[in-house]
């Protein structure tokens, strides 16, 4: 009995000193892969807020709305063409902004969007009021009656709506790559009037015929710019054109851009900008046969107030120190002003104009201005606004989206608040202005994706009504993948995603909310946990299932070269 | 009694179908015609004697839509073998206007600005009117 107790005993230790060995390996390997991934620290990383996330949601919500269905769009800002081209532009330009600077490694929410804003560009909603545009007529002194006009939205002048098509388009094209907008047709228009018009009749566009025809304009102007309305060139027009060059020469290797300081010197040559006083004049009239002709500026006024953040936001992204010091002015005091005017509720006091019958232009200029400096990294006046805004603007959440709904009360109170809103600016400037950080444009157009970010790895397939997307960088130097979900509007269990374009012969730890979930590569294809399981499928993409009642923060971190080779 | 029924029954069957068969020609009257194109002419707006005949170069962008009721005729510098009819003019100096027939009926198009990026789209779909 003693022996056969000894014999037990000697056997129970050795499985204990094997257990021992083994659980040492398993537990040491665990914590040197876990410790790659854990050395990612997921606070390092851009995230977006709630707040942030609802703006964006509202923006992508409204990009998706039926064609025809401007619901929410709608503005008293009554230009001839109406203004809904400019908020549904910068609404893409935002979302833009935000695929660049927060969630790079996720696409498919922001392209689609972009994709459906551009296609709203092309609704004849939009450009059909150019027929009325392009006659033209008395007002501003141009001509004594009005001509017939044209229908053809790119051909000649509207700047205002094919600057916007090359931005955006180029923005696009810069994010993802490809093509889309490169072919015969990719933008078209097409007429079906009954009434008006010499029957039917459509329009073909590329982006390239675009950039060349605003090029050629500019050119053809002794470098003034493209017209607005026929015979009218607004400096803050040019802006979207301007930095969409710049764009379009990162994706098809032109020069377009060459013409950006010509136009400015042009510019100041003629006296249309004082670069000492930080004065323009927001106009150029020409003459309605040659826009090289009779041009006649309207007085100088500040850089930074009334519209002044149109192009000041943009501009920044080509010509950084003169848009930064033109926003503040000489001593700071048009920075002090500005801020003074859209703070005291001024702003809705000042008379009406440019087509305004109910100060919504006023509401619009207060939001430039926050975008203005927002993109000049001016943060304390960025907060002062926008707790203005908070204070004044009764911002609504309503599934999962955020935003400061149309109010078309402009009074002011005794202590300077209104609580006037226009939907460009409760849409889509304020959102433009809490999502940049400072600069955001400026690297926007600055710090461009090529192929070596196209063959990144990202994720897609989310369920964008169970899921918010937080988070979603892949930091190249660590070669890890960072993702944040988070619980969306819909309430859900569990959720799936598709993990695109991690590096097959490679083995990558996978850490969720600071614990190892486990090791994923192409051979052993991953787990089948019920809760975090994770699929190395034979297209080379990962399906990853996880909970959703609550944030889960994600890295996929790539284990070093000779551990991925034990691995296999 | 039983034969003015049966009298009565063919009268109303008649009428009926009668009436049908009356819609459908007139539909198909107004629909399935092959475009005809009866004139082409680009214009200079500023000077009347420069004008060129289109026919020839609009018939050909014709025969590339086979015989469709709807047909997309591009309005560019095509219609002029590729030359500008008034040099300087700019694109509000010249215009096109084409004329077609569908069937009985006459339709224009144009005039319109010659664009290099337009096509008028002639129709004889029947959803013209």
């Amino acid at each position: 009995m003693v022996i056969e107790g000894m014999q037990f005993m000697n056997t129970m230790k050795g499985a204990l000193f094997c257990a021992f060995v083994l659980a040492s390996w398993v537990v040491s390997g665990e914590s040197w892969s876990s410790t790659s991934a854990q050395a990612v620290n997921p606070h390092d990383y851009p995230k977006l807020t709630a707040m942030e996330l609802g703006h964006i949601r509202h923006m992508v919500k409204m990009a998706h709305q039926l064609p025809g269905d401007w619901t929410g769009f709608n503005s008293q800002w009554l230009l001839t063409e109406r203004t809904l081209q400019f908020q549904i532009a910068f609404a893409g330009m935002t979302l833009a902004l935000v695929q660049h600077e927060y969630t790079p490694a996720y696409r498919e929410l922001y392209r689609d969007a972009i994709e459906a804003y551009i296609e709203k560009l092309q609704h004849p909603d939009i450009w059909e009021r150019w027929m009325f545009s392009s006659r033209s007529g008395t007002r501003g002194g141009i001509l004594s009656d009005m001509q017939p006009g044209w229908a053809d939205p790119v051909a000649k002048d509207n700047i205002m709506l094919k600057a916007y098509l090359l931005q955006v388009g180029a923005a696009h094209e810069m994010l993802y790559g490809g093509n889309k907008y490169d072919g015969p047709g990719a933008f078209t228009f097409f007429y079906r009037g009954q009434g008006m018009g010499n029957g039917l009749i459509k329009f073909r566009y590329s982006l390239g015929d675009i950039a060349k025809i605003i090029h050629q304009e500019v050119v053809d102007s002794d470098y003034v710019g493209s017209a607005c309305e026929p015979a009218r060139i607004f400096w803050a027009c040019q802006a979207p054109s301007s930095v969409g060059f710049m764009h379009y020469d990162q994706v098809h290797g032109t020069h377009y851009a060459d013409v950006l300081p010509k136009m400015k010197n042009a510019w100041i040559k003629k006296g249309f900008i004082d670069p000492k006083a930080y004065r323009y004049s927001e106009v150029v009239f020409t003459s309605w046969e040659d826009r090289a002709a009779q041009q006649k500026p309207v007085p100088l006024s500040p850089m930074d107030r009334d519209i002044g953040g149109w192009s000041g936001t943009y501009n920044h992204a080509w010509d950084k120190e003169f848009v930064e010091a033109a926003y503040f002015g000489e001593g700071h005091r048009d920075r002090e002003d500005a801020l003074n005017f859209f703070l005291t509720g001024e702003y809705a006091k000042a008379p009406n104009a440019y087509d305004d019958p109910i100060h919504a232009y006023a509401s619009v200029a207060w939001g430039l201005f926050l975008a203005y400096a927002a993109e000049v990294g001016d943060k304390e006046a960025v907060d002062k606004m926008l707790a203005y805004a908070q204070r004044n603007f009764n911002p609504v959440w309503k599934d999962g989206e955020y935003y400061y709904p149309r109010n078309d009360d402009y009074s002011v109170d005794a202590k300077g608040n209104s609580q006037g809103v226009d939907p460009w600016t409760g849409n889509v400037l304020i959102p433009m202005a809490r999502l940049n950080q400072g600069g955001g444009f400026y690297r926007l157009y600055n710090e461009p994706w090529g192929e070596e970010q196209y063959r990144q790895p990202y994720i897609s397939n989310v369920d964008a009504l169970h899921t918010n997307v937080s988070q979603a960088f892949y930091d190249k130097s660590k070669d890890a993948l960072i993702l944040t979900l988070e619980p969306g509007p819909i309430t859900a269990q569990q959720v799936q995603f598709t993990v695109r374009q991690l590096d097959p012969t490679k083995t990558y730890t996978v850490v969720r909310n600071s614990k190892v979930l486990g090791q994923l590569n192409r051979k052993t294809a991953g787990n089948d946990s019920a809760d975090g399981a994770m699929t190395w499928r034979d297209d080379g993409t990962a399906l990853i299932t996880t909970g959703i009642v609550k944030p889960q923060t994600f890295i996929f971190s790539a284990n070093p070269a000779a551990s991925s080779a034990q691995s296999r | 009694m039983r034969q003015l029924g049966i009298h009565t029954l063919v009268f109303i069957l008649t009428a009926v179908l009668g009436e049908r068969v009356l819609f459908a020609q007139e539909v198909s009257a107004g629909s399935g015609e092959v475009i005809e194109i009866t004139s082409c002419v680009v214009y200079s707006v500023k000077h009347a004697d420069k004008a060129y005949d289109c026919m020839t170069e609009a018939k050909k962008a014709l025969e590339s839509c086979a015989q469709k009721q709807v047909c997309e005729i591009p309005i560019g510098f095509n219609l002029t073998a590729g030359k500008d009819l008034d040099v300087g003019s700019g694109f509000l100096g010249k215009q096109v206007k084409i004329t077609y027939r569908c069937g009985g009926y006459q339709q224009q198009g144009g005039p319109y600005q010659q664009d290099d990026h337009a096509s008028l789209v002639l129709d004889c779909s029947g959803m013209w009117w």
